[in-house]
């Protein structure tokens, strides 16, 4: 109880301060987990089959191209089973950070997979084992960037203010929402594969470095755990 | 709320050892929380696409506009049921979440079943409101159940196997129901069972709300 107390002793301003910083970190850790994560389904839709399965007919390649999609899905409760280790003993704050260098890192390096032209079927390989990474980032990111601004608010104690635990964990769980466009528009949307691999190139690694951004402005918003 | 688990040592060794050992009963229930919750999004994000253009040749545009305008609405409605759910208990406000998508399933494919551009666009425009009415207190409810020196664990293992048992499946069954049955309320059916087993999922959770949640549970 009595650390407790001396936690509550934290005034009830700089509280909301750090509450503030912790949905706005969760926020942008969670969007850009899931950009990362959904930008997969769309390249893969689109251009993974040519390029990784070139020898199969269209329709087989893409199907190739979704299962390593669905590695991802894979993925997710192993990322849960790692990071929430992590989680438990090290910490939210540094865990929530780990899982989105774990998503920027394999979204960057999907950009660089050899193509089956180069290395025959191990580009198929690499791009899996990026996939699977890719899963266990976003099986990770959740309890971070939940428990992060969970964990700040105080209900309790706080009675009469407008910002219980879940509003904050629900305004950082709100990008959700992009989700259901981005996931809309990831495998139904025909638009001209163009210059595939030049695109996926600049996509993916505009969207690491966006990780990487993010995760270091998650950083510096965040000074708790 | 961690610097206190350090400063108590009460860090676990093997944290994902312990919270299946101790809170078996959370993980489960929160992954079947997730039924009526994460089954009918995909349903309604995802294979709609498919439903609308291939079996009623509604315009792909059309239904993307219409499912962005429902996103935009959550952007909404997801922070308010989270609000609302601070005031009444989340428990409640889950059950009436699940019991709405269990209902709603039927209107929702009574309206996309007309093909009347208008009723569609009610029909997709409204259709995550139920989803949001659970996905608002839903990180709460299932981070609040498990004991802090466990929470990161224990809620992760529960959230993240439901992608697998309803997430990931959802458009699939959606797919299998529709080619058997040729009806959309084969499809509204498969959502009122995952709402049944939300309701029971969460009539048995243990409800936190506005009590304090940083000590441990199990002392």
């Amino acid at each position: 109880m009595a650390i407790a107390a001396k936690f509550d002793a934290l005034s009830a301003s700089d509280h909301s301060a750090q509450l503030r910083k912790a949905v706005v970190a969760a926020t942008i850790g969670t969007t850009i987990e899931w950009y990362d994560f959904f930008i997969y389904g769309t390249a893969a839709g689109l251009i993974f089959g040519k390029l990784y399965f070139p020898n199969e007919d269209p329709l087989t390649a893409t199907l190739a191209a979704f299962g390593t999609y669905f590695i991802g899905f894979v993925g997710r409760p192993i990322g849960a089973a790692i990071f929430g280790h992590y989680g438990d003993r090290i910490g939210r704050k540094g865990t929530l950070i780990a899982t989105l260098l774990c998503m920027g890192i394999a979204t960057f390096l999907i950009a660089f997979v050899p193509t089956y032209a180069t290395i025959g079927i191990w580009g198929a390989v690499i791009l899996t084992i990026l996939r699977m990474l890719q899963g266990i980032g976003v099986g990770g990111e959740w309890g971070g960037s939940v428990l992060l601004a969970m964990e700040w608010a105080r209900t309790h104690g706080q009675r009469g203010l407008p910002h219980g635990r879940s509003l904050a964990c629900h305004v950082a769980c709100s990008c959700r929402t992009w989700r259901s466009s981005l996931s809309a528009d990831c495998p139904a949307i025909n638009s001209p594969p163009g210059d595939g691999a030049s695109r996926s190139l600049c996509r993916s690694s505009w969207s690491a470095s966006a990780s990487g951004f993010g995760s270091a402005f998650s950083r510096r918003l965040c000074s708790g755990n | 709320m961690f610097r206190q688990l350090i400063e108590t040592k009460r860090i676990e060794k093997a944290p994902i050892i312990e919270v299946i050992k101790r809170q078996p009963r959370e993980i489960i229930l929160s992954a079947c929380l997730r039924m009526a919750e994460q089954a009918p999004f995909y349903i309604f994000t995802a294979f709609i696409f498919a439903y609308a253009t291939g079996t009623l040749h509604m315009s792909r545009d059309f239904i993307l506009t219409s499912v962005l305008v429902a996103s935009c609405l959550s952007f909404i409605s997801i922070p308010l049921s989270g609000h609302i759910s601070d005031l009444i208990g989340r428990k409640k406000m889950y059950l009436i979440g699940a019991a709405t998508v269990g209902v709603f399933g039927f209107i929702y494919f009574g309206l996309i079943d007309t093909a009347v551009p208008a009723l569609v666009f009610i029909a997709i425009v409204l259709s995550l409101i139920p989803h949001d009415m659970q996905y608002g207190p839903q990180a709460a409810l299932i981070a609040e159940a498990f004991t802090p020196r466990l929470r990161y664990s224990g809620s992760s293992l529960g959230y993240q196997l439901a992608s697998v048992i309803a997430g990931g499946p959802a458009p699939l069954i959606a797919t299998a129901l529709f080619a058997a049955y040729r009806s959309g309320y084969a499809i509204a059916i498969y959502i009122a069972a995952c709402a049944v087993i939300s309701l029971v999922a969460a009539a048995m959770m243990p409800d936190y709300t506005g009590q304090d949640i940083s000590m441990e549970y199990d002392d």
